[in-house]
């Protein structure tokens, strides 16, 4: 071997400033000939490893001195460029930063979806038990399920009841609605809710014990230890406090303030019933089959509950996914999606225009180019160079979105109402997912400039001649047409999505919701409803009063019915509301056949009223006077209501037979009231009830609050797409804002000469813009079937929903394309009224 | 005018006295022979290349030979500014030294 060890040459090759390698390593394989001649291949070798390893600290300096020199001219002429072109560089780094703030704020948002009710330990293997028959999955099932499965099946190691209700609580002289979770004793250790004080195995032992929240606690107690303290419930329930556990946490599907047992509340009688009123959750074992277990539920609540026959599915709904995804209807997780689509397409609007104007700008220093290669520096010095400017901008947009971010949460945080933190130290996932998205912008917008300029021969880009325009055109030109497709895209869905929400709002019922008031009655009321109504109706700003036994926006109660020509082994099951008299006149409701319930027919509770869903399912003809019956109740229909849609419209018209047992406890009261004096009126009906029921203040609502909370997804979808594309439309304008200007600064000749030769301004303006013009309209053409695609597949989620009319395209891209003239012509105006003789004096 | 570290005069001064002949093996070899301490690779090109760099030394790209596997060799010459900084460093140790002979220190190292 004549020449030295390769892998020392190998260090020493890297460790060396690359003009000096050559001379180098050349004096030190003479040397190292020297030597070998002299005292062998072996102590040569040595030799050779010595002096590299003794070397590495004085050569390590030096390179890094170069390095340093090096980057600080960079860094130098970055700067100086930037002061030099202040506008464009503001622009550029503002459009990426409003993009990457769009960005981390909608990644938060998933971020915390995505998140829910993972934090139990053993969320694994808890799952909710959904019970379906004919009218779809609910999630209420009987309370003498748990303790059954609990009894039989060895996999199913616990179980627990869950149902929140608004209890009126009283400590001292502390009094408050509070949602109570009444939960079997198991629920604290099937789920994780970390306890401050008492014991999570005990805790709910006794039945007259609750467990507190913190927030809770201090409500009560302040800072006094809570342990041992008595809580009064509905004024007549005592429970001892003997617990405290950590507030729940605001990705939890489970929201609540305390949690009891239900047995002091019901009376441990009726959880031994199968009436289907809570929810109940399973643990199971970690290698149990969810699907035998499914099958061995409904078998076990076949076999108790005789009114049951063969047609029952039971399905377990992993806890994971019961915040993301719903029985019936849409899954929210679509939320999840549209909202990720929203911030790919702001963030790749926001990094076309980075690539834009980064290259636009980069073509201005091609003269700069030209005399770093003069002057020895190579491709790759040129290529790192252009690479690390546009990252370092890129960096610097990462920062001023993370500062917008900041000032933008607690606004974004009331708009899709939650409670997100913003931490990038906390949030792995989040820090280095952005540094990433910096670095890739950087080197994406800066590849173009950094392979292209740096393959230019530096004479050819020294002669003034030379010229980039025409062939860089080709890709700003696609960039331009992409990014705006992306805003008519986003245009065309929020204004889809808008008109579909002012649908839903006009849309007629088939009853009517305003001024009406709702009152939640607890029991201790509903005995009371008669008194309480005829004093309500004393009053002459109160129109109508009448009671159910659930709001017409929320019937989900079923069970059997029968009628003359069903079939004996056909099993149906409608929905049902018990209703007072009065009830469809307090909601306007129409009578298609027959008539309402009314005082004159003292029969009338056997009586059935059905609606026109329920009688297309019977199939009469002449349904007045048929025979209906609902369990085993037998009896004739007086009248048949119009449909109304009481759920959301997401979903169809359900069938619902409307039955009148006077004297049943309603729990809902409805308060029809003039619309001139509301605020008196709400006084009234609460002084009312509190004079006759002392002790359990209501808080009385408008009907029409709870028909707007059906729609909260939408609603909030509505404005959060708004605000976005919005925001998208500002940076795509941005960006062309700088590009016209770029342009426009590009052919002040041109336009001089033009100008010297006569044209108008008008013809100047119209050069200038039709490029630009053009691109929107292909873009347009583009947007649009993928628009009605899109939206076309969002609307079959409605059950009912508009039309996607032409309108939405024209309007889209008629404001696309007024955005677009209002930016360009701001530019093209200045340039076209410029005097002819600045521009062309200068040579 | 900047004062000179030892290293850097004792290479210039290697680059003078070696005339045509100066490159990075010969002024190794010579500091190594004058000062019988064993100087590194680094230890050499370093101050050689920033005295390059602070404009004290020019340099010219000779042929490459076979011994040094095909690399060409890179000539070091002393510039005006070198001569200057050489002239201005002996002034200077001259001046230092100018109080204190070789024969003084030798009686002085006995004492102690």
């Amino acid at each position: 071997m004549r020449t030295p060890p390769r892998l020392s040459e190998w260090i020493l090759y890297h460790l060396l400033e690359k003009e000096e390698r050559e001379f180098i390593i050349g004096d030190l394989r003479e040397i190292y000939g020297q030597v070998r001649d002299s005292s062998g291949n072996l102590k040569a070798k040595i030799w050779y490893w010595g002096q590299i390893v003794r070397s590495i600290r004085p050569f390590l300096n030096n390179l890094i001195y170069w390095r340093i020199c090096m980057f600080t001219n960079y860094l130098k002429l970055a700067m100086r460029h930037m002061r030099r072109h202040w506008g464009y560089s503001l622009i550029n780094i503002l459009g990426l930063a409003i993009g990457m703030a769009c960005c981390i704020l909608i990644f938060l948002w998933v971020q915390h979806e995505l998140s829910y009710d993972r934090f139990h330990e053993k969320a694994d293997n808890l799952y909710l038990i959904t019970v379906s028959g004919e009218q779809g999955i609910g999630t209420s099932s009987p309370w003498a399920l748990v303790p059954a499965l609990k009894n039989d099946f060895p996999e199913i190691l616990k179980g627990s009841w869950y149902g929140v209700f608004p209890l009126l609580t009283r400590y001292e002289n502390k009094s408050f609605f509070e949602d109570v979770a009444l939960v079997d004793n198991e629920f604290l250790d099937m789920f994780t809710f970390p306890f401050i004080k008492g014991n999570p195995e005990y805790a709910l032992e006794d039945l007259n014990s609750v467990v507190l929240t913190e927030q809770a606690a201090a409500r009560y107690f302040g800072s006094e230890d809570p342990i041992g303290k008595v809580i009064q419930f509905e004024n007549q329930v005592d429970l001892q406090v003997t617990g405290v556990i950590e507030d729940v946490p605001s990705n939890s599907h489970m929201e609540f303030d305390l949690v009891a047992s239900p047995i002091p509340f019901i009376g441990e009688a009726r959880t031994r019933t199968w009436s289907r009123d809570v929810s109940s959750y399973v643990l199971l074992q970690s290698q149990a089959d969810p699907v035998e277990v499914e099958n061995k539920i409904s078998e076990t609540i076949i076999k108790y509950d005789k009114r049951y026959n063969t047609k029952l599915y039971v399905a377990l709904f992993p806890l994971k996914k019961v915040h993301l995804y719903s029985f019936y209807g849409t899954d929210p997780v679509i939320y999840v999606y549209v909202f990720s689509a929203i911030a790919v397409i702001v963030l790749l609007i926001a990094c076309i225009n980075f690539m834009n104007l980064t290259t636009a700008r980069s073509s201005i220093r091609i003269n700069e180019i030209g005399i770093r290669k003069v002057c020895g520096g190579d491709r790759k010095d040129l290529i790192k160079q252009f690479l690390g400017e546009s990252m370092g901008l890129a960096l610097m947009a990462l920062i001023g979105a993370v500062v917008m971010v900041c000032f933008l949460l607690p606004g974004f945080n009331s708009l899709a109402a939650k409670q997100l933190e913003f931490n990038i130290f906390n949030n792995g996932i989040l820090l280095v997912g952005l540094v990433l998205l910096a670095v890739f912008v950087g080197l994406v917008a800066g590849s173009y400039p950094a392979l292209y300029f740096s393959s230019f021969q530096p004479d050819r880009v020294l002669k003034s001649t030379f010229q980039t325009r025409s062939s860089r055109s080709g890709l700003r030109k696609t960039l331009i047409v992409s990014q705006f497709t992306a805003s008519i895209l986003l245009i065309i869905a929020t204004v889809t999505i808008y008109r579909q929400i002012q649908y839903i709002r006009s849309k007629d019922l088939g009853f009517s919701k305003d001024q009406i008031l709702v009152v939640q009655a607890r029991q201790q009321l509903r005995t009371n409803y008669n008194i309480v109504k005829e004093r309500l109706l004393a009053n002459p700003d109160v129109l109508q009063v009448s009671a159910a036994s659930s709001i017409p926006l929320n019937v989900n109660t079923n069970n059997p019915v029968y009628w003359e020509g069903r079939g004996p082994d056909s099993y149906v099951r409608m929905n049902f509301v018990c209703v007072d008299y009065d009830y469809f006149e307090t909601f306007d409701m129409k009578m298609s056949y027959g008539r309402s319930f009314s005082r004159e027919y003292p029969t009338d509770q056997e009586n059935y009223i059905i609606n026109e869903a329920a009688l297309k399912l019977t199939g009469y003809q002449d349904p007045i006077g048929k025979m209906f019956s609902m369990w085993e109740d037998e009896g004739t229909i007086v009248g048949v209501v119009k449909d109304f849609h009481g759920t959301s419209l997401h979903n169809d018209i359900r069938p619902i037979v409307f039955v009148m047992y006077q004297n049943l406890p309603y729990s809902n009261w409805f308060i029809k009231i003039r619309g001139s004096r509301i605020a008196e009126s709400m006084d009234f009906v609460k002084k009312t009830i509190a004079a006759v029921v002392p002790g359990y203040p209501v808080e009385p609502e408008f009907l029409d609050e709870h028909f707007q909370r059906q729609y909260i997804n939408e609603d909030r979808l509505g404005k959060i797409l708004t605000s976005f594309t919005g925001l998208a439309i500002f940076i795509s304008c941005l960006g062309l804002f700088g590009l016209v200007a770029f342009m426009a600064a590009r052919r002040s000749k041109e336009i001089a000469i033009r100008k010297v030769l006569g044209a108008s301004i008008w013809s100047v303006m119209r050069i200038l813009s039709r490029e630009f013009i053009v691109l929107v309209v292909l873009a347009n053409i583009i947007a649009w079937p993928l628009g009605l695609f899109v939206m076309s597949r969002w609307m079959r989620n409605f059950s009912y929903h508009t039309s996607i009319g032409l309108g939405v395209f024209i309007a889209a891209g008629t404001v696309a394309l007024a955005i677009t003239l209002l930016t360009v012509s701001y530019q093209t105006f200045r340039a076209a009224t410029a005097n002819p003789a600045d521009r062309l004096r200068n040579e | 005018m900047k004062i000179l570290s030892k290293p850097e005069e004792l290479i210039l001064l290697a680059v003078f006295s070696l005339k045509d002949n100066a490159y990075g093996v010969t002024i190794r070899k010579h500091i190594i022979e004058k000062t019988g301490v064993n100087w590194t690779i680094g230890a050499v090109y370093v101050p050689l290349n920033r005295l390059s760099r602070d404009g004290y030394l020019e340099t010219t790209i000779g042929e490459p030979t076979p011994e040094r596997g095909g690399k060409r060799k890179k000539f070091y010459s002393l510039t005006h500014r070198g001569l200057k900084a050489l002239a201005f460093t002996k002034q200077i140790n001259d001046s230092m030294w100018s109080r204190l002979s070789t024969v003084d220190l030798a009686g002085l190292m006995d004492k102690g």
